[in-house]
């Protein structure tokens, strides 16, 4: 399960509510740059909760500016929310919820996927999901499954809760050098899969985007 | 272990290299700013290595974000105008495409407003100015409205098409241009006023029980249930809101130029004045309460200010503060 540690609805961007009040009345008065303020404080926060519940990057991103889109657009009928981040953090729920339901017609939606209560997936789950090419995915996934529990654990310890070494050290009673070592060697594997990812998102760029999209 | 045998994995372990891709640390992203500058060849296998690092963090990239808040710009430049559904590919497209040329788009479109609606039937286009600040309109027959402060201006779709209709709630000042054959008429609740060629101003503000017309330039016809009367430039008629209840007056000119201009003048300024200015210039409801021996005094000039700055100087200047209670903004002595 991903950990509280860098969860969403606690954390915030820089800014505290006293600020985001006078950016919602900037957008208000129609500058938008009080919109671009919010959109840059709350970007990685709304990103990561995105993949952690959502499919791929590219839905995320898609669903963060529409909400950003809407609340512009209404900017003159809304009314300044008491709690600016929660209010938003709702929208972009709904949104997330939205988009999965209509890209998910014809399939059968799994528990998971079903709001209002989304589940935040597993660290390797999440891993593979917010990949968007399908390739890469089935890459990932078999690597994965081929890195032992260990590995995965100091991996998400390291990368995604931010712990350093030694922090890591203290919570699994490993010695710093055998946890340099053993992330060492998982990094070499997934470096083979990520430099794959890197090309084909490259070579995508190049394409015209009419062809994929 | 050398930096130069560095590999990507080698540099995902460096907490250093990993601060300067976080950008948590300035030193940090001086150092390796500088440092892969200088041995270029290093630049690929670092980049693996942030590449890396923001997937495992399940993360952005900055360059990533960047792309996608150029797409937001862009939603953001047509917002406006009503449209159904903004398409993200479509945007997309034209993000990649060309950068240079959108960024001036971009500007173009933010700066000159677009005052036509696009489509639909009955849809209406809203202008709304907000808590503190006038708004300026042009409209699609080249007519130029102010509108003031706590105003909403409703401008339909079908606007320029035969006739010019619209409708206001708040205070606007409408500068409009001829056009023969179709009338400019602005309607509040029942009444309505109708010009030709003039520049006048149409105040009713909901908290108002009066509503007022002032004649600048031209003439207008103002019609309310069944009441008609016509302006002459320098007359102001007041009226019931709910019903007709005509009265002209002559008003000064001077304050209407003023108020044209944005530019907001206490001279001297007793309480009663503040608060008849302030009431005047942003549409609201204001009551300046005094302490007993206390006499106030305000001099001051905003030009084309936010309410919030007057009051904060008419305040400070006089030790008072402002709380807002329904529809009333009270200015008051500081409470103890």
């Amino acid at each position: 399960m991903l950990n509280a540690h860098r969860s969403t609805e606690s954390s915030t961007g820089r800014y505290g509510e006293k600020e985001y009040a006078g950016f919602w009345y900037e957008m208000q008065q129609d500058n938008e740059q009080g919109l671009y303020k919010i959109y840059h404080d709350l970007y990685d926060n709304f990103y990561h909760y995105g993949v952690s519940v959502v499919l791929d990057k590219g839905m995320v991103k898609e669903a963060i500016n529409d909400i950003f889109v809407d609340i512009w657009r209404k900017r003159h009928q809304l009314d300044m929310p008491e709690n600016i981040q929660a209010y938003l953090f709702i929208c972009f729920k709904r949104k997330l919820y939205k988009l999965l339901t209509k890209n998910q017609k014809g399939t059968v939606l799994t528990d998971s996927q079903l709001f209002p209560e989304p589940e935040e997936q597993p660290y390797e789950t999440v891993l593979i999901r917010q990949e968007t090419d399908s390739l890469v995915k089935e890459k990932l996934e078999k690597m994965l499954a081929l890195l032992t529990s260990r590995q995965k654990e100091f991996i998400r310890m390291r990368f995604y809760e931010d712990l350093s070494i030694e922090e890591i050290a203290v919570k699994t009673a490993a010695t710093p050098r055998t946890i340099y070592n053993t992330i060492h060697n998982a990094l070499v594997r997934i470096r083979e899969v990520y430099t794959d990812a890197t090309f084909i998102a490259l070579l995508l760029l190049l394409i015209d985007p009419e062809n994929f999209s | 272990m050398d930096l130069q045998q560095y590999k990507a994995e080698d540099f995902i372990l460096n907490d250093s290299f990993v601060r300067y891709c976080l950008r948590s640390n300035e030193k940090d992203v001086q150092f390796w700013e500088d440092w892969l500058e200088r041995y270029p060849h290093k630049q690929e296998e670092a980049a693996k290595a942030r590449d890396m690092l923001f997937r495992l963090g399940l993360r952005i990239t900055p360059e990533e974000k960047e792309v996608e808040f150029g797409k937001l710009k862009a939603a953001i430049a047509v917002a406006d105008t009503p449209v159904k559904r903004i398409s993200w590919k479509r945007i997309a497209r034209i993000a990649a495409a060309a950068v240079l040329p959108l960024a001036a788009a971009t500007w173009w479109l933010t700066t000159h407003h677009p005052a036509a609606p696009a489509a639909g039937n009955e849809s209406y286009t809203l202008f709304k100015a907000g808590d503190s600040l006038r708004r300026q309109v042009m409209l699609a027959d080249g007519s130029l409205v102010i509108l003031n402060a706590h105003s909403t201006l409703k401008v339909p779709a079908s606007f320029n098409e035969q006739q010019r209709n619209l409708i206001l709630e708040g205070e606007a000042l409408f500068e409009v241009a001829k056009a023969e054959g179709k009338p400019f008429m602005v309607r509040t609740g029942n009444l309505q006023v109708q010009a030709l060629g003039t520049a006048f101003k149409l105040r009713a503000y909901r908290y108002d029980e009066q509503a007022a017309v002032t004649l600048v330039e031209g003439k207008v016809r103002v019609a309310q249930e069944t009441a008609v009367a016509e302006l002459v430039p320098g007359e102001q008629l007041t009226t019931g809101k709910a019903h007709a209840r005509f009265v002209k007056n002559k008003f000064d000119p001077e304050r209407e130029k003023a108020w044209r201009s944005g530019r907001l003048v206490f001279h001297n300024a007793s309480p009663d004045e503040i608060a008849a200015t302030l009431g005047y210039w942003y549409g609201i409801n204001v009551k300046v309460i005094t302490r007993k021996n206390k006499p106030i005094r305000f001099n001051g000039v905003f030009n084309n200010k936010p309410l919030n700055e007057v009051l904060a100087a008419v305040c400070f200047v006089n030790g008072l503060q402002s709380v807002t209670k329904n529809d009333t903004l009270f200015v008051q002595p500081i409470s103890k």
